[in-house]
């Protein structure tokens, strides 16, 4: 134990190191997933070029395909040019859309990403109040029934929650829309209309997990002493509960909402299917039924760069809430 | 209710804190009666499982489930001097009694304050939830608290977090943070137990001096009579949630009238004591056996299993025994001692 603390100057000096190291470690991490992902459609069985010309071409189209492709080309040099392109941000071209594989992705971008944001958003509002009251009230009713449902929610598999939710609140109903996303020139709030039905039935499933974490989390702070402290100092339980013992155990909660997030991208892929929305998770889905290489590989490069990148934002998230990582 | 003697903050008579379980009742205090008077420092002393921790958490009413006081009185007299019964109090005027009234520190500072906050935070807390001041203004509180604890550098420490602290700055800003609003009555329950013996004498003297400034009581929970010896005026020792023996710390400290308060004394380690005319060192002189489950409680005098007196007449337990002026003793043999 330090006897005199750092100096202001330096402790940001070492908050600065912090942010420093996890942006190196992030890029690190990017490299590794670049090198993979480049291996595995490398290594994928068959001739891309084959199956992408289908049975019937010739050996001719096939050979002067893997020319135009690079596949001809020693794999190192390939993948230094692959490398290279995508330093530039060039993904490549979709062998079906006739568009960059960027262009693709993000004209599907905005239905994920509002369709993760709105499920995290569900889930946390869902599960951290309800893990906070299951912990305070433990072995209540109130308590079992939290934790049975989450168990149950748990066990859904969110594209069937998805198929009951049409079901009764878009066809019987008539509440949400059924499927799509307004159609070309819909108004921003139509198409977002069109996510609500999906981001609930992955916002359920996904709020089990974070109920789980927030009430053992909030068992371990509620026996702690600072909270006893908070007590004798005589302010109400609310307050003791949110300010002293909630803060304490947020950060393994915000772990498990940053993994979530990350997880609720890549499983958007059978929501949208289900929901027919025009996202990166049906591009995704059509380009593997059509082997369209470069898509797929574009899609999973950004899937991945995602995930780091949530992760970043969760440590320097840990940097808000605890000074001892400041420090 | 309110004759309470004016010289008398709490008054502690005949509480009964039972934690219970099923059909299973833990009796952790059983009829534990004493005063505390404006002031001075009153000592609970027992061993782990005495019912010495739950006696204060009954008077703050901080007890956790299934713990529950279901008898007796806590009076305590408010700096109004109105006479309040804790024990029967509604929780939210409990609440002003917290951190106003009477504070609490805690055995452990390195866990009893807050990692997130720092601690200015957590002393302006305290003052702002009970007096309407401005930030500042409560800044300044906090900062002049810190120099009552003699925390060096008070205005940098006010906002630096608890994990830049050492031991026993913690507990001294943990003592400045019970302090913050002038309370009648501190309860230390073990406040120098977790720290070095040097740290430990700075933190007593510490607490010396500021109640002779400050002019509060203190009740002081401990396991140590030596701590007892330089800090307490009273001293109440509890034995398996009973008091066996209470009595000024002189008369104590003189003649102990009952076997377990002498067993404690013996148990201290004495370098000159403890050592043979030959200079060889002598064993250390535990009591024997060790507290019994409050749940399996012998009938007669609990402490009848582990002490070289027992006769016959322990089989029954005796009341609290007259053994000289203001010496209380649960032993029929306290003349014998």
């Amino acid at each position: 134990m330090a006897p005199f603390a750092a100096p202001q100057g330096l402790s940001q000096k070492r908050m600065g190191r912090y942010v420093f190291q996890r942006l190196l470690g992030m890029l690190a991490v990017m490299f590794v997933v670049v090198t993979i992902v480049f291996i595995i459609v490398r290594i994928a069985p068959g001739d891309p070029a084959a199956v992408m010309l289908g049975p019937d071409a010739t050996a001719q189209d096939v050979a002067s395909l893997r020319t135009r492709l690079g596949l001809d080309r020693p794999i190192i040099i390939q993948y230094g040019i692959f490398f290279g392109q995508l330093l530039q941000g060039d993904l490549g071209e979709s062998i079906f859309l006739n568009r960059p594989v960027l262009t693709a992705l993000a004209e599907r971008a905005e239905p994920t990403f509002f369709l993760t944001l709105f499920s995290i958003l569900i889930a946390g509002i869902i599960a951290i109040p309800v893990g906070i009251m299951s912990a305070y009230w433990r072995g209540s009713l109130f308590d079992q029934g939290a934790t049975t449902l989450a168990m149950l929610a748990a066990s859904i598999p969110s594209f069937w929650l998805g198929l009951i939710l049409i079901q009764i609140l878009a066809v019987r109903w008539g509440v949400f829309p059924v499927s799509g996303y307004g159609g070309p020139g819909a108004s921003l709030l139509t198409r977002l209309s069109h996510l609500i039905l999906p981001a609930i039935s992955l916002g359920v499933v996904s709020s089990a997990l974070i109920l789980r974490f927030t009430r053992a989390s909030m068992l371990d702070v509620l026996n702690d002493d600072y909270v006893r402290t908070a007590r004798s100092k005589g302010m109400s339980e609310f307050r003791v509960i949110m300010k002293h013992a909630f803060k304490n155990a947020l950060i393994p909660v915000l772990t498990v909402v940053g993994i979530t997030a990350a997880l609720l991208v890549s499983g958007a892929v059978v929501t949208e299917t289900v929901f027919g929305l025009p996202g990166v998770g049906s591009l995704v889905v059509s380009a593997v039924l059509r082997r369209d290489y470069p898509v797929i590989q574009g899609a999973l490069l950004i899937i991945a760069a995602l995930y780091v990148l949530i992760n970043f934002l969760i440590d320097m998230l840990y940097l808000l809430v605890d000074p001892r990582v400041r420090y | 209710m309110s004759e309470l003697p004016a010289d008398i903050v709490l008054r502690v008579d005949d509480l009964r804190t039972h934690f219970e379980a099923g059909d299973r009742v833990a009796k952790s205090v059983d009829g534990v009666s004493f005063d505390v008077r404006r002031g001075e420092t009153v000592a609970v002393v027992g061993e782990s499982g005495s019912g010495k921790s739950v006696t204060s958490l009954s008077i703050m009413r901080l007890l956790s489930a299934p713990g529950r006081i279901v008898g007796g009185d806590i009076l305590y007299r408010a700096s109004d001097d109105r006479v309040l019964d804790l024990a029967k109090l509604p929780e939210k005027a409990m609440r002003g009694i917290r951190g106003r009234e009477i504070a609490m520190i805690f055995q452990e500072p390195m866990t009893s304050l807050n990692p997130l906050y720092t601690i200015g935070d957590q002393i302006m807390e305290m003052v702002q939830l009970h007096e309407p001041v401005s930030r500042a203004e409560a800044r300044r509180r906090a900062k002049r608290m810190l120099e009552l604890v003699e925390i060096p550098a008070a205005d940098r420490r006010l906002d630096e977090y608890p994990h830049q602290m050492s031991g026993g700055m913690r507990q001294r800003a943990m003592i400045a943070l019970a302090l913050a609003c002038n309370p009648k009555l501190l309860i230390a329950d073990e406040p120098t137990t977790a720290l070095d013996v040097t740290i430990q004498a700075q933190i007593l003297d510490l607490l010396r001096r500021l109640q002779a400034e400050i002019g509060m009581s203190i009740l002081f929970i401990t396991h140590n009579l030596g701590v007892v010896a330089e800090i307490a005026h009273d001293v109440v020792v509890m034995y398996a949630g009973r008091v066996v023996e209470k009595a000024s710390v002189d008369a104590l400290f003189d003649n102990q009238k009952h076997p377990y308060t002498r067993g404690l004394l013996a148990c201290i380690p004495n370098a000159t004591r403890d050592r043979a005319p030959t200079g060889e060192r002598m064993r250390l002189n535990p009591i024997p056996g060790s507290v019994p489950s409050i749940l399996a409680l012998p009938a007669g005098c609990s402490f009848a299993p582990r002490c070289s007196l027992v006769t016959s007449e322990c089989e029954s337990n005796p009341s609290l025994l007259v053994a000289g002026p203001d010496h209380l003793s649960r032993c029929w043999r306290h003349e014998t001692l």
